[in-house]
Order: C-alpha cells, then sequence, then structure tokens
C-alpha cells in the first residue's frame, strides 16, 4: 500500500522502511512454510538416534540412505507406489472424460427441460459431506463384492461436480459457429464432441486431469474404509500404518513422507503456475 | 411420440445433450441421491451390517444428543470451524494485501505458501506428529525466541487442538492467499487512482476500495474456509485419533469411529445427517447475506 502525497524526502525514508517490513514478513513466512518440509527431507537421511539429539540436528551427520533402503526391501513399497499410480490414472481419465460429457450436455449448447436442474444437482453434491454417503457406499460396495478391491476406491471417484462445472464454463465460451459448422456438414454430435469440444477445452481439460490426479493420489479416508490387505494399500494409507506400528522409527516415517509427496512436488514444481491457476480458476465464478 | 419430442426438444440435436447428459446424471443419482435417501433410512434404524435393520425411530438421534461424547465432538468441532474460520481467512487477507503490495516477491511467496496446499495430509500428519516431540525441532525453534517448549503439545488435553489448528493453517493459508489475490487482481486499479486524487490514506482506500469490492471473494472465501474445516477428517485421526481425552475428538472422526468401529451404522448415519444440515444451513445463511448486501 504506497501513498503518493505527503512531504517528499519523509516519505521516501517510510517508503524504504514499510518495504522492507513487508520482505521481512514474506520471507519469515516462507521460512515458516519450508522449514518442516526441508526437515522432512533431511531428516529421512538420518540415524535413528539423531532424532533425540539436544540440541536438534538440521542435517544429518552422516547422510545415509538406510530409512530408504528398508522401505524398497523390507516393505512393499513398490507395490504401494504401483496402487497409488493405477488408482489416480483411472480416476483422472474418466473424471475428465466424463467432466467434458456431462459438460458439454449441461452447456449453453443444447437445450432442453430439466438442464440447468440437472446442473444445479451437479453443484449441490460439492456440499455434502463424505460421510452423509459414506455407509450406503460401503454397503453397496460389500453387496457387489466390491470390498477391498481397487474398484471400490475408484468408483465414487469417478467424476466429481467441480470438473462439471469446470469444463461447462469453457465449453460456454467456445463459439456457437464452430458447431454449427460441423452440423451444416452433417457431422454427427458424438463427432462434434470429439473433434470440437474436446480439443478446443484441452487445456481445462488438462488441468483438471493434474487436479483430479493429486486429488486421488492424496487422499486418504475412503481408501482407509474399503481396503483391508496389505498389498492393496495406496501410499497414504501406507505412509499411516507406518507411523502407527513403527511409529518409533522415525527415519523411516520421514522416508515413507518424501516417497509418497515426491510425485506431487515434482507436479507441482513443473506445472506450478497452470497448477495454481487450475485450483482456483472455477472458485470466484461460485 | 413426434409432437411430444418436437415441444420437448426445440432443435433436433437436442436429444444429444439429454443423451450426453445420462451417464453423468445416472452416476450422480447412483451415487449422492440413492445413497442419502439410504442414510436417511438408516439413521431411523439399528443396523450392525450383519443382523438386519431393526426399526427404532427417532431413538438415535435422541441418543446422540443426550450422549455427552457427540455433543462433547460438536462443541470440539465448533471450536476448531471458528477458530479456522476466522484465522485462516484473517491472515490470508492480510499476506495477500502484503504480497499484493510487493510486486516481485508476489510469484515466487506465492508458489512457496501453496507448497503445502498439495501435499497429502497423512503426510504433513506424519511429519508434524515428529515435528513436535519435545526436545525436538519445535523446541529448538522456540528457543531461538526464548520460548520453552516442555513437553509435546499434541500430548495434552488442553493444547493439541491449538497444535492441530496450527497445521491446518500451516497447510491451508496459501491456498486462501491465492485466492484472494486472484480477488485482489481483478479490482480496476483506476479505483485506486481515484482514491489517491482523493487524498485517501491506506487504511482510508483499504476500507472504502479494497473491502467494498472484495465482499464476494471473501464470503465465497469464508465458504470455502467453513465447508472445509468442518469436513476435516484425515488429521484427526493420524495425528491424535481423537485424543488426548477426545481433545480432538471431532465430527467427522465420531462419525467414522461409531460406523467402522463400533458398527453402529444407524447412529453414525443419524450424526452424518446432523452434520449435513449444519453445513447447509450455514451455507445458506452465507449466501442470503452476500445476496442481501448485493441488492
Amino acid at each position: 500500500m504506497e501513498e503518493r502525497r505527503r512531504s517528499p524526502g519523509g516519505k521516501k525514508l517510510l517508503h524504504v522502511v514499510t518495504a522492507f517490513l513487508r520482505y521481512l514478513v514474506i520471507v519469515a513466512l516462507g521460512c515458516a512454510v519450508l522449514i518442516p518440509i526441508l526437515w522432512m527431507i533431511s531428516s529421512s537421511f538420518m540415524m535413528h538416534t539423531e532424532f533425540f539429539a539436544i540440541p536438534t540436528h538440521w542435517l544429518p551427520q552422516k547422510p545415509n540412505i538406510d530409512a530408504y533402503h528398508k522401505l524398497l526391501l523390507e516393505q512393499p513399497f513398490a507395490r504401494y507406489y504401483l496402487n497409488s499410480i493405477v488408482i489416480a490414472v483411472i480416476v483422472s481419465l474418466s473424471n475428465v472424460f466424463l467432466a467434458a460429457l456431462t459438460g458439454f450436455a449441461v452447456s449453453t449448447k443444447y437445450s432442453y427441460r430439466g438442464k440447468n436442474a440437472a446442473f444445479a444437482f451437479f453443484l449441490g453434491t460439492m456440499l455434502l459431506p463424505f460421510e452423509l454417503i459414506m455407509i450406503p457406499l460401503y454397503i453397496m460396495m460389500r453387496t457387489l463384492g466390491l470390498l477391498n478391491t481397487f474398484a471400490a476406491v475408484i468408483i465414487p471417484g469417478l467424476v466429481g461436480a467441480f470438473g462439471v462445472f469446470l469444463l461447462r464454463q469453457t465449453i460456454n465460451d467456445i463459439p456457437q459457429d464452430f458447431l454449427d459448422a460441423g452440423r451444416m456438414d452433417g457431422a454427427h454430435e458424438i463427432t462434434l464432441f470429439l473433434r470440437i469440444i474436446v480439443p478446443l477445452s484441452m487445456p481445462v481439460m488438462a488441468a483438471l486431469l493434474v487436479f483430479t490426479f493429486v486429488g486421488s493420489w492424496n487422499s486418504y479416508f475412503w481408501p482407509l474404509v474399503v481396503i483391508n490387505s496389505e498389498r492393496l494399500r495406496t501410499l497414504t494409507l501406507a505412509v499411516a500404518y507406518m507411523q502407527g506400528y513403527y511409529s518409533t522409527d522415525y527415519a523411516l516415517v520421514m522416508a515413507s513422507a518424501v516417497a509418497s509427496s515426491l510425485p506431487i512436488m515434482l507436479i507441482f514444481a513443473f506445472s506450478q503456475r497452470f497448477f495454481i491457476q487450475s485450483m482456483t480458476l472455477s472458485g470466484l465464478k461460485g | 411420440m413426434a409432437t411430444v419430442k418436437k415441444s420437448f426438444f426445440q432443435r433436433p440435436w437436442d436429444r444429444w445433450g439429454l443423451i450426453f447428459l445420462l451417464p453423468g446424471l445416472v452416476y450422480f443419482v447412483g451415487l449422492f441421491i440413492y445413497p442419502t435417501v439410504r442414510t436417511i433410512l438408516i439413521s431411523f434404524t439399528d443396523y450392525n451390517l450383519f443382523t438386519a435393520p431393526v426399526w427404532s425411530g427417532l431413538r438415535n438421534y435422541s441418543t446422540l444428543f443426550h450422549q455427552g461424547v457427540f455433543l462433547g465432538s460438536m462443541k470440539v468441532t465448533f471450536v476448531y470451524v471458528l477458530v479456522i474460520g476466522v484465522l485462516n481467512y484473517v491472515l490470508p487477507f492480510a499476506i495477500a494485501l502484503l504480497l499484493y503490495a510487493s510486486g516481485p516477491a508476489l510469484g515466487a511467496g506465492r508458489a512457496v505458501y501453496f507448497l503445502p496446499v498439495i501435499l497429502p495430509w497423512v503426510v504433513v500428519s506424519a511429519v508434524w506428529k515428529i515435528f513436535y516431540l519435545a526436545p525436538g525441532p519445535i523446541g529448538s525453534l522456540l528457543g531461538l525466541v526464548g520460548l520453552k517448549y516442555p513437553v509435546n503439545v499434541l500430548t495434552q488435553p488442553s493444547t493439541a487442538m491449538i497444535g492441530i489448528m496450527v497445521i491446518a493453517l500451516w497447510k491451508s493459508f496459501g491456498f486462501y492467499v491465492v485466492l484472494f489475490l486472484t480477488g485482489l487482481n481483478s479490482i480496476p486499479p483506476a479505483y485506486y487512482e481515484v482514491a489517491d486524487l482523493d487524498g485517501a490514506n491506506p487504511l482510508q482506500r483499504f476500507r472504502y476500495v479494497t473491502f467494498p469490492l472484495m465482499r464476494s471473494t471473501s464470503l465465497f472465501i469464508a465458504t470455502v474456509n467453513f465447508i472445509g474445516a468442518i469436513k476435516e477428517f484425515d488429521p484427526f485421526q493420524v495425528i491424535t485419533a481423537g485424543g488426548p481425552a477426545r481433545a480432538t475428538y471431532v465430527m467427522t472422526y465420531f462419525t467414522y469411529e461409531t460406523a467402522f468401529k463400533f458398527l453402529r451404522m444407524g447412529r453414525a448415519a443419524a450424526a452424518s445427517l446432523i452434520m449435513c444440515a449444519v453445513i447447509v444451513i450455514v451455507t445458506v445463511v452465507q449466501f442470503r447475506v452476500f445476496r442481501q448486501e448485493r441488492d
């Protein structure tokens, strides 16, 4: 908040001082955010005893990869990785496809009775806490014999209202002429969807893909409820169990934390701008 | 049949809109409407998943409201949501104003603050649980500013919730900073130029330009923040499992435990409906306020 009108000399000094304080706060906050994350990485290379050292060790005295070794050889961590990847890939692809299709259906490109009601209903589901539907969902999965399978984890996440909303906004902005021209040439509606709507929505679909991939990767509650066997655990489940059962092997817990957040941090590093945009894109229009 | 179609769909291709809608509609009805109805029905029964449900009328609801455990979890949730709701609004707003005023630092600050937002809650919980050990990292950091940290906050009933609140703020404030920045960026610079011409001081600029123009952003953020806080589950399960002495026993954790640990599906269903009612009521109130102010 700079100010324009006051005595020029004092103003300049005030300017420098406030700017300095501002940067100080910004940097201090940045440190507060980064310290636990950096410490997570650093301490995963520590020896177990170092966690109890006084004064605290911020860097490992003798950096070693014992914890990672243990993770890969004594724990089926590669398997957990694969589980998380398979689930996240299916969930994100299905979200993008169904959100585009449903978003197209409720966009301004079509008009039929009940369209807006259907869209309002989709949006309303965003309010509901998952706890509201978890018991019947659990019973459904049990009846279908799907408990303790990937299908049980995946089915409740196939498409979300957020994606439908996002794609609808995007598709609304596609010029009507493009569709009309296609129809004049006798193109089928499915062709219009695949050849016009999908390509023109690609940037938003990519954003939604990343967004839902990360969401699935981070999800914990529902996998916790439906997965029992060790070999079907996702990474988040594995980390949670690890900090429960090996609660004193801190280096192992830290290594599992680093390993399971690494892909997310890489995605973020490479698509940070795009990522932040996608997460807040729709936000303020709602 | 043909005439009905003509009045239903204005143009021949409109029926494809309905066809494209079908998969999504079937999915949302099957995964939201049907389970919601079933939750309502289950809430009027005693049901343990293994024997047939027995109709019990409103007994689950009356048990919940007479049982100290649920009322306690409501209170714990209320305190958590209130504190997070206020702090996670005021702090990000202030930080967004700071970043907005210091152009070059904006991009870097935004990216760094956003980092915890994308990390899994389970990872954040596991790391902070060890970060809070006494003696440990938190203690040495506090020692730098002359504060003592004699005992792990998470192990004390009086401080465990504060410990989790700090983590929750650390994890999510960056998200709200970015939302506030988006709002700030959408304010036309001309407004500030006019305020400057009128000789407004920074406080007046905030009071008469920034704050009124941020009203819709503000209410949106307040709503998202509130719903997010009331739905929070992961840290309470991973870090404290509701303890110590039920100090962090929030409604989501109560519902989870009642359903999947004690297999009291009816009571858990009733609790989840009460939770849902609270969310809907507060959201409707927030939207009403928003509409009134806009009119």
